[in-house]
């Protein structure tokens, strides 16, 4: 239950969110063209010591654990904010483990950019990484985060020959890329530090995050819209739906939050809990963000409209670290 | 959020898991609706209080243990794990009656009840729902008068489990009919061996016959009988169906957990028609693992929602989110195990021990109906969670 630190750091996050980096339609360009999040903000964010919550003091950060940076990510989440923090806030946990101090420090800093690789196909991490990459906030990325069950490591961007696409989600600039037996720049075997449990935990914070940001977006319109003489929330073909978004929070939360303690204190399958909380937050982001699309109508269709925001953000969460069928195969293996 | 035991806890379990170990009854309960299955509920429940186990979380002065709801959780846990039976018969007393009385009763009727109950002596069911009072329950019509110190009861109830084989019954009547309808209402507690009270077994399409109607007429119960002020047994009920919405249904929960791991065991035992283990089908592994997800998840919000019960000392509005998610997975689960079954569902006899079969499966459909249906419970979240316009 949240104790009077978590509690602190989500006003704190938050109100600093809802005055920086609020959730905003695209507007009609769709394709957000800017840079991935202003220099200026990243910055601050890193002085704010958001990036280094989770490290130890020893490697310049604030001590505190993935329940806090959970609380972090959830509020991420619910402004769909850009900005590469999962592969910043993780990758600098795996150079601290891997005892690269000075590396841990200048990427909590936010001076290296680190990008995110979810596996298209098969892939090896020993002390080389090979296999084919799907690479999330790849541009101008120093370092890249790769992560399975047994290990994780970073390697260069350079030996990837990352190629851009055209992004879903034009805040999260992405390519495709390729490791053949890339060297490790840091490499963490899971029995030192969980960090895919701890990566899985921090990736379904953000998408509770997204899923509770647009019920909250849908109830809003849903009390205010009226139509045949009312409020919508009034008639039950709207009420249910946002219903049932509310159970999925209430379930994909307390998952998240029983996997950040269950991993942070080394309990008992902690690792198929963090799976569990990825596959359940992945679900209530994406259906939540279905739901209140259709709740808005055809306003829901626009890309003016912040529903779509948070449909696009609940897309790529799908698709970081693991898809679902992947994610159930390790829930119940064969 | 503290996921850890403490000794004294683990302690606890260790004497909970040998005692079931020792206790739980060999043969299976009784089929149909007979006395043997209420003498078979009724002494397991026996059986539980004479051990030292029945009402774990109940205060000591009733016959309770006085115990912690983790160590009522920790039970809960143990009995699933344990394959122990299903409450049955005992149900409404301990689950509903009981934390009822605990929570509003006088010291007498306390001092009458609670013992009984624990000990397995009274049988109790609910009489609730009319004909023509359903989901709308503060339109039931069913007449208290008062008549000198007693109440003379006249009308009809629905829906009413058990009430062929109960003792007594906690009974919602209008005591006050040009009242507006939430107030003029009165519970009370009613001898179910009272004269002019007559049951009728309604049949179900799990082939239970535990289902009744009540008919009341001219019922006298004496007016002492009466759970909190006449023409207010609406905030009495609520205090039931928030406890039946809340943590009531933990050992469902955890019992839903049980269910799919046994699911689990049985396509991994069963061979297909391809001569290979069923669960090397893609459809059914996939199938099982979204249940195997779904129930870790509704074990997480339902340990969140016992600590913030534990904190708040009483259930809130996320009791009604648990109740909707476990009612409609319920339904999943079974509808699965039906298909792993295969052939062997073209019966309703238990092709598994511990819940596996075609009955299971029909008895399913209740889990959206009672204790208020999925779409009341929807109203609840909408209204009282998101906070959206009354319909």
């Amino acid at each position: 239950m949240p104790d009077d630190d978590l509690i602190e750091i989500e006003r704190t996050v938050a109100s600093w969110l809802a005055a920086k980096l609020p959730v905003q339609g695209l507007g009609r360009n769709h394709v957000n063209h800017g840079p991935e999040i202003d220099p200026a903000l990243w910055s601050e964010i890193a002085e704010l010591g958001w990036l280094a919550l989770g490290l130890p003091e020893t490697a310049g950060g604030a001590g505190f654990t993935l329940v806090e940076e959970a609380a972090l990510f959830r509020e991420l989440g619910r402004v769909v904010a850009p900005g590469p923090f999962l592969p910043t806030i993780v990758g600098g946990h795996v150079a601290a483990a891997a005892g690269e101090i000075d590396l841990a420090v200048s990427i909590a800093a936010g001076q290296r950019k680190v990008a995110l690789a979810t596996a298209a196909g098969p892939l090896t991490i020993t002390d080389t990484v090979t296999g084919a990459l799907a690479i999330l906030h790849a541009r101008d990325a120093e370092l890249v985060l790769v992560c399975d069950a047994g290990a994780a490591a970073l390697v260069r961007a350079a030996d990837l020959a990352i190629e851009p696409i055209d992004p879903v989600d034009g805040s999260i600039p992405t390519g495709t890329g390729r490791a053949d037996g890339a060297a490790a720049a840091a490499l963490v075997d899971t029995s030192v530090a969980p960090i895919r449990d701890r990566a899985l935990v921090l990736a379904a914070a953000t998408g509770v995050g997204v899923a509770m940001g647009v019920l909250a977006v849908g109830a809003q319109y849903a009390s205010q819209r009226q139509q045949f003489g009312k409020a919508i929330g009034a008639f039950q073909a709207v009420k249910h739906p946002l219903a049932d978004a509310a159970a999925r929070v209430e379930g994909a939360d307390a998952q998240v939050a029983y996997a950040a303690v269950a991993v942070r204190d080394g309990l008992d399958g902690a690792s198929t809990d963090a799976v569990v909380a990825k596959w359940a937050a992945d679900q209530a982001a994406r259906r939540n963000a279905d739901a209140v699309i259709q709740v808005h109508g055809a306003m829901g269709f626009t890309a003016e409209a912040v529903p779509y925001r948070y449909a696009l953000r609940a897309h790529v969460l799908g698709r970081t670290l693991a898809l679902r069928a992947d994610l159930l195969d390790e829930i119940l293996p064969r | 959020m503290d996921l850890t035991f403490s000794p004294e806890e683990r302690t606890f379990r260790e004497e909970v898991r040998t005692w079931l170990h020792e206790h739980v009854p060999s043969e299976p309960r009784p089929a149909g609706d007979g006395p043997d299955m209420r003498d078979y509920d009724t002494s397991w429940q026996r059986a539980q209080y004479d051990g030292g186990w029945a009402g774990i979380a109940w205060p000591t002065e009733y016959g309770g243990r006085g115990l912690s709801t983790i160590q009522q959780l920790i039970w809960f846990e143990e009995y699933a794990r344990a394959d122990a039976p299903w409450i049955g018969a005992c149900f409404v007393g301990i689950n509903h009656g009981g934390p009822t009385l605990i929570a509003r009763a006088t010291e007498v009727q306390k001092a009458i009840h609670l013992p009984r109950i624990l000990r397995g002596d009274s049988v109790w069911c609910q009489g609730f729902s009319e004909p023509e009072a359903g989901s709308d329950l503060a339109s039931l019509r069913c007449r208290g008068e008062i008549d000198g110190d007693q109440l003379v009861v006249t009308g009809q109830k629905i829906w009413t489990s058990f009430a062929h084989v109960a003792d007594y019954q906690e009974l919602l009547v209008r005591t006050d009919p040009d009242a507006a309808k939430h107030k003029g209402i009165t519970w009370v507690i009613c001898d179910m061996h009272l004269p002019g009270i007559e049951v009728r077994q309604i049949p179900t399409m799990d082939r239970g016959a535990e289902f009744c109607e009540v008919f009341y007429d001219e019922v006298r119960i004496p007016l002492a009988n009466v759970v909190g002020d006449v023409n207010d047994g609406w905030s009495v009920a609520m205090s039931t169906l928030s406890f039946e919405r809340g943590t009531g249904f933990m050992a469902e929960i955890i019992h839903a957990n049980r269910l799919v791991d046994l699911l689990i065991d049985e396509a991994r035992s069963r061979v297909g028609r391809n001569g290979r283990p069923l669960m090397s089908d893609d459809e059914i592994a996939r199938s099982l693992a979204t249940l195997k997800a779904e129930v870790t998840v509704l074990r997480s919000a339902a340990y969140r929602a016992i600590s913030r019960n534990i904190r708040r000392g009483a259930p809130g509005p996320e009791g009604s989110l648990l109740r909707l998610v476990h009612s409609e997975l319920t339904q999943r689960i079974q509808r699965l195990a039906v298909d792993v079954l295969g052939v062997d569902a073209l019966t309703y006899r238990d092709v598994r021990e511990g819940g596996l079969s075609t009955g299971m499966w029909m008895r399913s459909y209740a889990s959206t109906m009672g204790g208020g249906t999925s779409e009341i419970q929807r109203n609840i979240i909408g209204e009282r969670v998101l906070g959206l316009p009354r319909g």
